[in-house]
């Protein structure tokens, strides 16, 4: 039996997503400029572009940490959308595609942990 | 992100054996991934007028100021984090 009141679940969820999707629109464009156009054309250079800068800047646990967060909230805004998306073109498996989406997501994030603390 | 990720763990394979992303098919992926990165940060910046309410005394910031706020606070972070990823390519 469904118990009456508010869906607090859903609204954790879909609060965690706007938060996730606004740290998400604010960081996420830089990298992609520096470390996947400007660096790779020559234009700048970029921590990840040689070995030793790269394991310099991982052997801070702040960076490792930032780098985290960045992965953890572009993985959750990606599993929610996928789950709504998903939701949009078939009804009835809401809770099938909730599993995909959000499964998605923790494999991800938990791929990105342990990348990032087991490099050198 | 996911590139960014195998970038990651082939640190695993140490000096001799790290390759960064430098070719040109990855530069033309990335330039397709910036446009749907700056679409997602264009409407979720701009929603940030529609949904934030700030109170000032008995009155509310106007929307407009709070997705300037928003879009201003975009440029310096992105100058920001810009500066910190070159810079750290320089040590």
């Amino acid at each position: 039996m469904r118990r009456s009141g508010p869906d607090r679940v859903n609204a954790l969820l879909w609060a965690t997503f706007a938060q996730c999707a606004v740290i998400t629109a604010l960081i996420v464009p830089a990298h992609i400029l520096v470390q996947g156009v400007l660096a790779p054309l020559g234009i700048v250079p970029a921590f990840d572009q040689h070995y030793a800068s790269f394991t310099a800047a991982l052997s801070n646990p702040l960076v490792k940490v930032y780098l985290l967060v960045l992965f953890a909230t572009v993985f959750y805004t990606f599993g929610h959308r996928v789950r709504y998306l998903m939701t949009d073109l078939a009804h009835g498996y809401k809770p099938l595609f909730g599993a995909i989406g959000y499964g998605l997501a923790v494999i991800g994030i938990a791929a990105a942990a342990y990348v990032l603390f087991t490099v050198p | 992100m996911l590139w960014f990720l195998v970038e990651i763990s082939r640190l695993h394979d140490g000096a001799a054996g790290y390759r960064p992303h430098l070719s040109i098919p990855f530069v033309v992926f990335s330039l397709v991934c910036l446009a749907f990165a700056l679409w997602h940060s264009y409407t979720f910046l701009s929603f940030s007028g529609l949904i934030m309410r700030i109170p000032i005394g008995d009155r509310l910031l106007p929307a407009g100021a709070i997705r300037g706020g928003a879009y201003a606070l975009f440029v310096l972070v992105t100058i920001l984090i810009s500066a910190l990823l070159v810079w750290g390519g320089t040590r």
